[in-house]
């Protein structure tokens, strides 16, 4: 022991000396910090992480079973009243309802400190005021609040964190709402446990080393352990923008999955460590690959289904319809079945993973060589590259190949049609799963194009007033979203709706909706517009209608993270006018062509005038999903380029 | 300043089984139309046991006919520590009226229902279902041991619209020495009978059709069936009270809450410091809430009689935190110690509230401020703001009834109240264009009343960065980039926030060719028609008022002249006014925009009158005026 305490001491000397400066032991503060008036790298904020440091640790339960501990020591600088909220904790643990663990949180000590004459006033947490919130059937939490701040104070929290999900290395933050000046992490490895480790954000680290040594975890039991240790200096407030997928992919962390075990009587025995293993270890899972061949009862429906569609493009929408009416999906999305697939079908309720999989088995059972397609959501955060962290997947497709092309399916929602794929699995790379292996599936190519499809054929009567078709067709997510706000809607209502926001300032009348559900095709509506006013000299008419961009999506003048849309789309607009024998045109929009420097966002607009017939096109596409920092202004000036074009009216004269 | 914080028991509009047939062809064709849910049964039954204790029960049975109707698969029901559930269970019926599932134990979900505070005892119990078709029937039962009788239940037969309802009873019974009271408004008479010494009341509603949404619709109390019912005489936790007046439950709450007042020392010492030399109490309580506001903040714990026992004033001086409660009584005790008498308030708290039922005491409060007699004037402090002027209440707890206690009871007085006049939002801009359409504006919008509440806050609580971003979002202009800007706050009686900014606008006026338009309402454009309603059966109600002024200055370059401008608007009616004038002096272009809103009330046949004011007003908003280069 004495031993192990002497090796210890030798290496981490090397570390103290370098962090002695940016951290303190608790209570002992520099009175320099007492001293600051803000922070030079972000001067308005509230309050600044002083320092945040982080350790973790294996130790020896008493009944013999590892868990993990977590030390954390963190020091605030609250500048002023908006900053109090930094001074707010809550931290949650596992603790179910009808089961023991081990979880917990401890050794809670939180104070706040003021400098009076010169000298530190301490002012404690006291236990009555450290809560223990039930959140759930499952998780409760530590809530306190420090006393006695104002302006100028300092805070300061550390805590014991014990888990027994071994699964579950605690992952580091180096990034919060609150700029940090120092943030470390220092986390033991023991060879008992192999965790794959990445890093996720935009904040470049300032140090990372690592240090082996031998450790007795107790009596006896000596291992061979590594510490390594992970700093940032001067860390950005970690702040929110449009057009991102979800906060977890943009934010500065260090994340782990354990991939193998190795105990001394049992050898090392890998979780998964390449896509091979994965892929033979989500084969063998009771709650994915063990329910592929259990779909006996299915073959009824499968073979009913056969004996109707002879040609098997036929064949396979049928399925897909099938099981998209037959199952009702319960809002959970999951890479796993919940129980069985039977168990499945028989409440005909599901999760994303019981649906597409029953698809998947009645797709086997007709014949077709349909397979699985694992993948991470976009709320869920992009996996990373290379690595296979089965934990940070959480969604699967079925994948059929007709014609000779892979088309993806998803029976979960009732409003796709076939062959598309929802917006929230377009992410990055999925998995198909083959024999013995994966192969990796580019979900951006399935990405459906949303496109808004809309013309006007106007015509100019003699008294002035203009009238005629509107009509639009909305594909894609435009489509869906369409779909779904008036799906149980009366027509006469949507018409009401429709003359209160987008038409106001038009006469509209006789609408018709199509497909409103047949999933499968295009949504569309059409109506009878009017507008003006009667014997005008001058007509000025704005050809967008309804239709136009009227305000640019990116105010802000520089962004930190990519921009990015989920899916390209596309606006297209047509607009007619026809001229009576009394009006002339006197002024019309020029042409235009614009283009992001790639030509992955493009603008055209239009210009043509036959006889008495005047027309134009808009067309708005933008081709890509993901726009990098680089071509932020860019995008921001095709935008304002766009929304100038589209304020431009025809002017006409009475002659 | 959004905080509420007296615990107000969640109140959700029950029974007792008598075998009866869920199927959706039962329900009358009336009941269906513009109906997304059906109440089939809802019986609710409270009996009230003893002064502390009473036995609470509710059966809701809904047919959810569409979709729309989502959100009730989620059976929901709220608990705390004095009010806990005894048994709960929910079933689901197919539209043949056949059992499809009945839960279990394990399908129950348990949650906090603590959304704001550091620690509160409220808690929720869930059963989902996963509805695979529509209509479907789902019924609940849920039973409470309820042991806060400040609070009866409130019956609400029809909440919402697109809801009917087939029938929906609600019974409450009390032994003899603890009388009920009650308030129905537009109910039919209560069938009353006697059992055992027990009175029982008992309403019920039948066959009442889905309400549809219509706009400027009247108080709900003021056309439909609300029930409130209150104890005489009740216990909380061992505090005995009467809810018969507004004065004997003022005095319940002063016994509750009083002997709370002593301070430590050092604040002692800290109060007569400030105030040494200074003879004049309004200059005072000024400098006494301005040291509550540097020194505390607003920190909720909610437990048990907690939710309306303050914490003593030392419990603040310690941890410098408190919710409305605490931070009341410790500026209480500080104005104390300075010789200055002042009264705990009680107050519903909220914007667009519905009109406090006076004549019927009854718990009916959620949040405390402090009212302290000045001579012949009353200064108001909210306690749980740190940037809020004294005196001022605003939105949050403006113009309406509050209930001081004090020593001899209390009574219900009114708090101030803001007229239009006080409400206002004035812009003065000038805009100066050059040759290609872009702009530099420079602009001052002087926000007064409630119309600068939450502006106000956010200046003094939010980084520079932060306004920038809100104001960009704010002025929703098509392409703008902010050159400068910055802000005033003006603590007058009335507060103000004036704001400056100075704009560059990308390509704000269209050039086509030789003409040069451009919109001439820049920032306050009514975008918002009200939807046309066939059939309007409500009346109009029109809660808030306010005045808007713009005046915009446009310099355009040289060499153009006025092909057309819109016409001046002046539309007078009984809901509001709104004024747009054009004049064009060489290369300016002067427009003046003034729209006010008045409070009223209004037959249904005017509604169509209502849309069309609005709609005149979104047309002129958005006329162009155009010029050509000659």
């Amino acid at each position: 022991m004495k031993n192990i305490a002497l090796l210890l001491s030798f290496f981490l000397i090397p570390f103290l000396v370098l962090s002695q400066t940016k951290t303190e032991k608790f209570g002992k503060i520099d009175p320099k910090w007492f001293e600051m008036q803000k922070y030079d790298k972000d001067t308005s904020t509230a309050a600044v992480i002083l320092f945040d440091v982080g350790s973790t640790s294996f130790t020896i339960t008493t009944d013999g079973s590892p868990r993990i501990r977590h030390d954390r020591h963190k020091r605030i600088k609250i500048f002023n009243s908006t900053g109090y909220d930094a001074a707010d904790f809550s931290i949650p643990y596992y603790r179910p309802v009808n089961a023991s663990t081990k979880d917990e949180v401890t050794a809670i000590k939180a104070v706040t400190y003021h400098l009076e004459n010169g000298k530190q006033v301490e002012f404690k947490v006291d236990n009555k005021s450290i809560f223990d919130e039930k959140l759930s059937d499952f998780y409760r939490q530590k809530k306190f609040t420090l006393p006695n701040l104002k302006e100028g104070c300092i805070v300061e929290v550390s805590y014991t964190y014990y888990t027994e999900f071994i699964s579950e290395y605690v992952p580091w933050y180096f990034q919060s709402e609150y700029p940090t000046i120092y943030s470390e992490y220092n986390a033991t490895m023991i060879e008992v446990f192999d965790y794959k480790q990445f890093q996720r954000g935009y904040v470049r680290l300032s140090s990372s080393t690592k240090v082996d040594r031998r450790e007795n975890l107790t009596a006896g039991l000596s291992v061979g352990a590594s510490t390594y240790q992970w700093t940032a200096d001067h860390v950005p407030a970690f702040k929110d923008e449009s057009f991102i997928t979800t906060r977890e992919d943009y934010i500065t962390k260090m994340v782990f999955e354990l991939t193998a075990t190795n105990y001394p009587n049992q050898g090392y025995r890998p979780i998964a460590n390449n896509w091979q293993q994965v892929s033979k270890l989500l084969m063998e899972r009771d709650r994915f690959g063990l329910q592929f061949t259990r779909s006996g009862f299915l073959k009824d429906v499968a073979s009913n289904l056969k004996s109707k569609n002879t040609d098997s493009t036929e064949l396979a929408k049928a399925i897909y319809t099938y099981i998209q009416d037959y199952m009702t999906w319960n809002q959970f999305n999951s890479l796993y079945v919940e129980t069985t697939l039977k168990a499945a079908y028989d409440k005909k309720i599901g999760n994303a993973a019981d649906i597409n999989l029953l698809l998947m088995v009645l797709l086997r059972e007709a014949g077709f060589d349909a397979k699985p397609v694992i993948l991470s959501t976009r709320a869920n955060g992009k996996p990373s590259i290379g690595a296979p962290l089965i934990q940070q997947y959480n969604y699967v497709l079925t994948a059929i190949k007709l014609e000779n092309k892979l088309v993806l399916l998803d029976a979960s929602n009732k409003y796709l049609a076939f062959g598309r794929i929802p917006k929230k699995t377009l992410n990055g790379t999925g998995y198909l799963m083959i024999e013995g292996g994966v192969m990796p599936v580019n979900l951006m190519s399935f990405a459906p194009l949303d496109r808004d499809v809309s013309s006007a054929q106007l015509t100019l009567a003699k008294n002035g007033i203009i009238s005629g078709k509107f009509s639009n067709a909305l594909d894609g997510d435009y489509g869906e979203g369409f779909r779904r706000a008036n799906y149980n809607k009366k027509i006469e209502d949507i018409e009401i709706d429709l003359k209160a926001n987008a038409f106001k300032d038009y006469e509209i009348s006789n609408l018709e909706l199509n497909n409103l559900s047949d999933i499968n095709l295009t949504p569309s509506f059409n109506l009878d517009i009017s507008m003006g006013e009667e014997n005008v000299d001058i007509i000025y008419i704005n050809p967008m209608l309804t239709e136009g961009i009227t305000k640019n999506p990116f105010v802000a003048e520089s962004r930190v993270y990519p921009v990015d849309y989920g899916a390209p789309f596309e606006r297209y607009h047509v607009f007619t006018l026809v001229l009576p024998d009394n009006y002339k045109l006197d002024e019309i929009p020029k042409n235009i062509n614009v283009q992001t420097p790639d030509r992955s966002a493009r603008f055209t607009y239009s210009v043509g005038m036959v006889d008495n017939k005047i027309q134009i096109m808009s067309r708005v596409n933008i081709t890509k999903s993901l726009f990098n920092t680089a071509e932020y202004k860019d995008l921001r000036e095709f935008y304002n380029q766009v929304v100038a074009k589209h304020q431009e009216q025809i002017v006409l004269k009475r002659k | 300043m959004r905080i509420v914080c007296l615990l107000v028991v969640f109140i959700q509009v029950s029974f007792f089984g008598f075998a009866q047939n869920y199927a959706v062809s039962q329900i009358s064709k009336n009941l269906l139309e513009n109906a997304n849910v059906v109440v089939r049964v809802y019986d609710e039954v409270y009996q009230v046991q003893s002064k502390s204790q009473a036995s609470h029960k509710r059966k809701i049975v809904r047919t959810l006919l569409n979709s729309n109707a989502k959100d009730f698969s989620d059976v929901v029901v709220y608990y705390n520590k004095l009010n806990t559930i005894k048994s709960f269970q929910a079933s689901m019926y197919d539209a043949d009226g056949k059992l499809i599932k009945k839960s279990k134990n394990s399908d129950v979900r348990d949650f906090s229902a603590n959304t704001s505070s550091l620690m509160d005892d409220s808690r929720v119990k869930v059963i989902s279902f996963t509805i695979t078709n529509y209509p479907v029937t789902i019924e609940y039962e849920v039973e409470y041991d309820d042991r806060n009788l400040l609070f009866y239940p409130r019956w609400v037969p029809q909440p919402m619209v697109a809801y009917s309802v087939e029938n929906s009873r609600f019974t409450i019974s009390s032994p003899s020495g603890l009388p009920i009271r009650y308030k129905a408004l537009n109910l039919p008479e209560p069938i009353i009978s006697d059992n055992k010494g027990n009175a029982t009341h008992s309403w019920q509603v039948t066959n009442m059709a889905a309400l549809q949404l219509e706009p400027f619709a009247p108080y709900y109390h003021e056309r439909y069936p609300v029930l409130y019912t209150a104890a005489t005489y009740f216990q909380v936790q061992g505090y005995d009270g009467d809810l018969s007046t507004w004065e004997s439950f003022a005095r319940w709450n002063y016994e509750l809450n009083k002997g709370r007042l002593d301070l430590p020392d050092n604040i002692k010492s800290k109060v007569d410091e400030l105030i040494a030399g200074i003879n004049n109490d309004p200059e005072k309580i000024k400098i006494l809430y301005n040291y509550l506001q540097q020194t505390t903040r607003y920190i909720s714990v909610q437990l048990g009689i907690g939710g309306w026992q303050t914490f003593d004033a030392k419990y603040v001086a310690e941890r410098k935190y408190g919710d409305c409660k605490a931070l009341t009584n410790y500026m209480m005790a500080l104005l104390a110690h300075a010789n200055i008498k002042s009264y705990y308030s009680l107050i519903r708290a909220g914007e667009n509230e519905e009109p406090f039922v006076e004549d019927f005491p009854h718990s009916a409060f959620n949040h405390v401020i402090l009212a302290i007699p000045v001579k012949s004037d009353t200064i108001w402090l909210e306690c749980t703001s740190q940037q809020v002027l004294p005196g001022y209440l605003g939105s949050f707890t403006g113009n309406r009834k509050a209930l001081l206690v004090t020593e001899n009871g209390g009574k219900l007085v009114n708090t101030p109240s803001y007229t239009a006049k006080d409400n206002s939002l004035s812009r003065s801009i000038k805009v100066t264009f050059n040759e290609d359409g872009t702009a530099l504006a420079n602009i001052q919008s002087l926000y007064t009343g409630i119309m600068q509440d939450r502006l106000w806050v956010m200046v003094k609580t939010n980084p520079n960065e932060e306004l920038r971003k809100n104001l960009i979002e704010r002025l929703n202009l098509p392409s703008s980039i902010i050159q400068s800007f910055g802000y005033e706050t003006i603590a007058d009686d009335i507060p103000k926030v004036l704001e400056k900014a100075q704009l560059q606008l990308n390509k704000y006026a269209t050039i086509t060719g030789k003409r040069f338009s451009i919109q001439l309402n820049m920032l306050s454009r009514m975008n918002f028609v009200p939807r046309a309603v066939a059939n309007r059966t409500q009346p109009i109600r029109l809660r808030n008022a306010f005045n808007y002024t713009d005046t915009i200055i446009y310099t355009i370059p040289a060499g153009y002249s006025l092909e057309s401008k819109p016409q001046n608007t002046n539309i007078k009616t009984e809901f509001g006014d709104y004024i747009s004038d054009i004049t064009i002096k060489n290369n300016q272009i002067i427009y003046r925009r003034t729209f006010s809103m008045h409070i009223g009330k209004f037959g249904a046949e005017k509604y169509t009158d209502l849309v069309n004011f609005y709609s005149n007003i979104s047309k002129a908003d958005n006329a162009r005026v155009v010029l050509v280069k000659q």
